[in-house]
């Protein structure tokens, strides 16, 4: 029985590990690339649009954080909201008729990447490769692409 | 390791199963400690889709709908910084029809929905602010 108890324990300890293995990855932006090879993949283009990363190599972390949230507000078409925020990164949300998705923006003293968090209804992601969601439906690229292009001109106008 | 594997993919599905028996709506605004008085917030939140705001006799936040004889009562549940929506009621008024008088659930949801986003709109707009603040104190 204390056998049996303990197998239990240590079952339930490795599988905690690698459940929390996904949260105590460092969030950081990097430079997109595309692997071209998977077989559940949307198209190129569209992953690009979304996950492309942004330079932002001299702007200080106090205008890169404004300009992000400046940019959410000033999508076309649809504001983002706030949905929290961690060291290096904020959450933005979407709802549409019932879908919602929550993308996470990463940034550091060079680059912003956007990538996907969590996804209710229509947008939740395919085949998600550390952030990149490389299958979705269309209106999910089409609509976080709008995002990502405000946020870009928002640190072009800082 | 197979084994590892398998607890590890059902305790993902059991907390991926629990995360979704919570309505959106639901979901807490976070506002984290960039807004000190979360009154004016509401009060510019609830005008995006009609709703009123009202507080009871303990000082918390309510907020009523009355749209095509649906009436919606909710409340604005503020803790742990973030601002989340209770549904307290719903009625459906003036109704002969016994078949009728139910307050249309999808219309229910949208109209809660909306209700998060407006104020989770106006968190925002209070956050850029304090953000544009910082931001040009710095340069």
């Amino acid at each position: 029985m204390i056998i049996l108890g303990t197998k239990m324990l240590k079952n339930s300890l490795i599988a905690t590990f690698f459940l929390c293995l996904p949260l105590t990855v460092i969030a950081e932006p990097s430079v997109l690339k595309v692997n071209k090879r998977l077989k559940l993949k949307s198209s190129t283009k569209y992953i690009q649009a979304v996950h492309k990363e942004i330079n932002v190599t001299g702007k200080s972390p106090e205008a890169i954080k404004f300009a992000i949230l400046d940019g959410m507000l000033r999508t076309k078409g649809y504001k983002w909201t706030f949905e929290g925020e961690g060291k290096g990164y904020i959450l933005a949300g979407f709802d549409w008729r019932g879908d919602t998705n929550i993308m996470k923006i990463e940034f550091n003293d060079s680059l912003i990447q956007l990538k996907y968090h969590q996804a209710w209804g229509d947008y939740v992601c395919k085949n998600l490769i550390e952030g990149v969601c490389y299958k979705n439906d269309r209106s999910y690229y089409n609509y976080v692409k709008n995002l990502r292009i405000s946020i870009e001109q928002q640190i072009s106008n800082l | 390791m197979t084994r590892y594997i398998l607890i590890y993919l059902l305790t993902l599905l059991t907390f991926s199963a629990n995360a979704s028996e919570v309505n959106r709506y639901e979901q807490p605004v976070p506002y984290l400690n960039y807004i000190t008085n979360i009154e004016p917030v509401l009060q510019k939140a609830v005008q995006y889709y009609n709703w009123q705001l009202k507080t009871d006799e303990q000082g918390q936040f309510l907020a009523e709908l009355l749209y095509k004889d649906n009436r919606i009562n909710i409340a604005f549940i503020n803790e742990h910084n973030s601002i989340a929506i209770k549904l307290l009621s719903t009625k459906k008024e003036n109704c002969k029809k016994k078949k009728r008088c139910k307050v249309d659930e999808d219309d229910l949801q949208k109209w809660l929905v909306n209700l998060r986003r407006a104020v989770g709109v106006e968190v925002t707009i209070a956050i850029k602010k304090q953000a544009m603040k910082t931001y040009l104190a710095t340069e």
